[in-house]
């Protein structure tokens, strides 16, 4: 009786550390990050636009490659605290950055003043970041300039900052020349590869627009999971 | 004494409202890129500044007064090339009158009360549309202007008939039609405002005696005014027969066949009602377009004598009539908007007089107060942010077709790399547009070398064997260009207008060096 109980408790310790295996690789595997769009808000884009600097529009029905991420990422960013160049913006508030609402009409974005600006937002922890989702109006088509995403373990970007995204093809924000191409702004957003890399804080940089000098952002969010 | 202390409090609110109204309109002036009409009649005004040239073009334009004025306020400016002219000296002028047009509202204190005028010309001082318009290097605020000036001096001689007054008058119908095509609707409202106005009121008009010999001048100094002014000052005659023949074009315009600006008859109410007031921004003149309500409702219930219900009636059926005029005319542009702006300012002034002179109890005048106060705040705060942060702002419904800041980057890179690259102001710059995406660029090239500039409108007869410095192409010519394009130049883009895009190409070599700059 006693041995069936030990074959028992032998299985049922197999098992579990079977489970937790199965679980941990599950951890690692990676799967498509799905990312949820907003309604879009125009059909079309400006016409026959195909300099090298601008990235071309996709098809209808065409999809951007999914960016992997481990199955366990979730967004880190929601409700979060998100502070700025511009202390207050002219329409909106810094919420409505990690609010969960993409939609592109008015009432959804944040503006901010004319020329460079930056966001940040704050995670609350250090996190390994997967991908960083920004939209930044997308009521009509136009191209954010100067676009710069960096990714700091401190919340004034002075050690370990690393870049995610530059098309600043110029350096005109002085953030060293940018290989990215702009791209115009749909309810697809942009989401960008973060590789995994671990910071507290994200910081977007943009300079105005095709269509003004004023800044905006609808939503961002922050994939990832608390840094191990 | 207490007649003075009035004249003193008067005098102090025409020079307050006057000093509002000229700082709304001249405050940023030189910030807002140039719109597309406003380039192309600059570079018009460049050739009668620097050769003395100016030839009416009964198709486009429109008349010759904002040229010939402009003219004293560049050589003021010591500006004697277009190269030299800023926008601040285009401007200035329309918004002086546009501030002037407000002080020119009082001139009415005879025909609907002193409370009409006073609430008219501070509607006058700080409507958006008045506002924003002003500041355009365009006719709209010279017909506005010499339209008030002709309906005051010809009111002040119904009045006084003093004779002088019909002279002005004269020269303000002249100057009305030397100013634009659409000076005919504001001469026909009058005239079914007066029909109107007899009716209504019955009170009719009495005239001097031999008073035909003085309107018989007038109209020969109107004559006069708009024969000087459409020869080109006598150099082209041909153009005093087109300043008449130009109505054919117009009127096929005005019905809206040929034109992309043909829009519903709403389109102006619809502005100035404006938008839901749980949008981000509240752009609304709702608040003259009640007034105007009020004032109708007011001269419908009042019992007023009859000479008093002539000029009130005058200016209700003139404002109705106007607006309705323009309603119907389906070629539209926002600031067409502006002369019947105007007239339902004097509407609303008349809403808010009758008011005033209806209920005397001391509450009610505060009530009153307090209520034109928060409107005229209202309408200033929109002024304020029409002229400033959302002058290109396609939220701004003001803002039509125009040039976005984005392009002034565009003018910066090119400096930039004339700068840079040591060639200076002998940059070769190339443009192939198409025809609706040519402006402003002339203007901004203007103190470029000129011979080392190029304009074309399609990619045809265009000499590819060369390869100039720098290419601004148009999403028309895009596609045949590129092919040419593709090796040798850098290629950037930038927003001319909404959904409107130019590429930039910049030779390999000067980007190179730029570049070098800027690492």
């Amino acid at each position: 009786m006693k041995t069936m109980q030990r074959r028992m408790i032998q299985a049922g310790m197999i098992v579990a550390c079977a489970m937790v295996c199965v679980t941990m690789s599950r951890a690692q595997e990676k799967t498509a990050l799905k990312v949820e769009l907003p309604k879009p808000m125009f059909v079309g884009t400006p016409k026959n636009i195909k300099t090298e600097n601008l990235e071309r529009p996709l098809r209808p029905g065409q999809k951007r490659p999914a960016i992997m991420v481990p199955a366990d990422v979730t967004i880190v960013s929601k409700g979060k605290d998100v502070t700025g160049s511009d202390s207050a913006p002219i329409i909106g508030d810094m919420e409505l950055l990690t609010d969960g609402d993409k939609e592109g009409s008015d009432g959804s974005y944040t503006e901010f003043g004319p020329g460079q600006q930056w966001v940040q937002i704050d995670l609350g922890e250090t996190c390994e970041i997967y991908a960083i989702a920004v939209w930044h109006y997308h009521a009509q088509a136009r191209v954010y300039r100067d676009m710069v995403v960096q990714i700091g373990q401190d919340a004034d970007f002075i050690t370990d900052v690393e870049a995610v995204f530059n098309n600043d093809h110029d350096n005109s924000a002085g953030l060293g020349i940018g290989k990215d191409k702009e791209y115009i702004e749909t309810n697809s957003g942009r989401v960008i590869d973060a590789k995994g890399k671990k910071g507290r804080y994200v910081r977007l940089y943009s300079n105005g627009s095709t269509a003004g000098e004023m800044n905006h952002y609808i939503e961002v969010e922050v994939f990832g999971k608390p840094a191990s | 004494m207490k007649g003075n202390s009035k004249t003193y409090l008067w005098v102090l609110f025409c020079v307050v409202t006057a000093i509002v109204g000229l700082v709304l309109r001249t405050q940023n002036l030189d910030v807002r890129p140039m719109h597309h009409d406003e380039a192309n009649q600059a570079v018009r005004f460049g050739a009668l500044l620097e050769d003395g040239h100016y030839e009416y073009d009964p198709h486009e334009h429109h008349g010759p007064i904002l040229y010939y004025f402009t003219v004293p306020v560049a050589r003021l400016m010591g500006q004697d090339s277009l190269a030299e002219v800023n926008e601040w000296t285009l401007r200035w002028l329309p918004a002086v009158l546009g501030a002037a047009t407000g002080l020119l509202t009082m001139g009415l204190a005879g025909a609907i009360g002193w409370p009409a005028v006073a609430a008219a010309s501070v509607f006058v001082a700080v409507s958006p549309c008045l506002v924003y318009y002003s500041g355009y290097f365009i006719q709209e605020s010279f017909l506005v202007f010499f339209g008030m000036l002709t309906l005051v001096c010809g009111w002040r001689y119904m009045s006084s008939h003093a004779p002088g007054w019909l002279i002005l008058a004269g020269a303000g119908l002249g100057f009305m039609h030397a100013t634009k095509e659409t000076w005919v609707l504001s001469v026909a409202s009058w005239g079914l405002a007066w029909g109107a106005a007899w009716l209504l009121s019955g009170h009719r008009l009495k005239l001097p005696r031999r008073a035909w010999r003085s309107v018989a001048l007038a109209f020969v100094i109107a004559a006069v005014v708009s024969i000087v002014l459409f020869s080109s000052l006598g150099m082209h005659w041909r153009g005093v027969v087109d300043s008449w023949a130009t109505y054919f074009t117009y009127l096929e315009r005005g019905s809206g066949t040929g034109t992309e600006h043909a829009k519903p008859w709403y389109y102006y109410l619809c502005i100035m009602v404006g938008n839901a007031p749980s949008r981000p921004l509240w752009w609304t003149e709702l608040w003259i377009l009640l007034g105007a309500v009020v004032g109708l409702i007011v001269a419908l219930v009042s019992d007023r004598k009859r000479a008093e219900a002539f000029g009130i009636w005058f200016v209700l059926a003139y404002a109705i009539s106007l607006a309705t005029i323009y309603s119907v005319i389906r070629y539209k542009t926002p600031w067409c908007m502006m002369t019947s702006v105007h007239a339902l300012c004097l509407a609303a002034g008349v809403g808010i007089g009758g008011l005033w002179s209806r209920f005397r109890p001391v509450w009610f005048r505060v009530l009153l107060t307090l209520f034109l106060a928060t409107a005229c705040g209202h309408l200033y705060a929109q002024s304020v942010r029409a002229t400033s942060r959302y002058s290109t702002d396609i939220r701004n419904p003001y803002v039509y077709a125009h040039t976005t800041t984005d392009y002034l980057r565009m003018i910066q890179r090119i400096e930039d790399v004339a700068e840079t690259t040591g060639l200076g102001s002998d940059i070769m710059v190339w443009s192939v547009t198409g025809a609706h995406n040519a402006w402003p660029l002339p203007w901004y090239l203007r103190a470029y070398n000129q011979k080392h500039l190029g304009y074309w409108n399609t990619v045809e007869g265009l000499p590819l064997q060369y390869r100039p410095d720098i290419w601004v192409v148009g999403p028309e010519c895009s596609e045949s260009l590129i092919p040419h394009l593709e090796e040798g130049y850098i290629s950037e883009f930038y927003g001319l207008r909404p959904d409107v895009i130019m590429e930039l190409y910049i030779r390999d070599d000067l980007w190179k060096k730029f570049l070098d700059t800027r690492r």
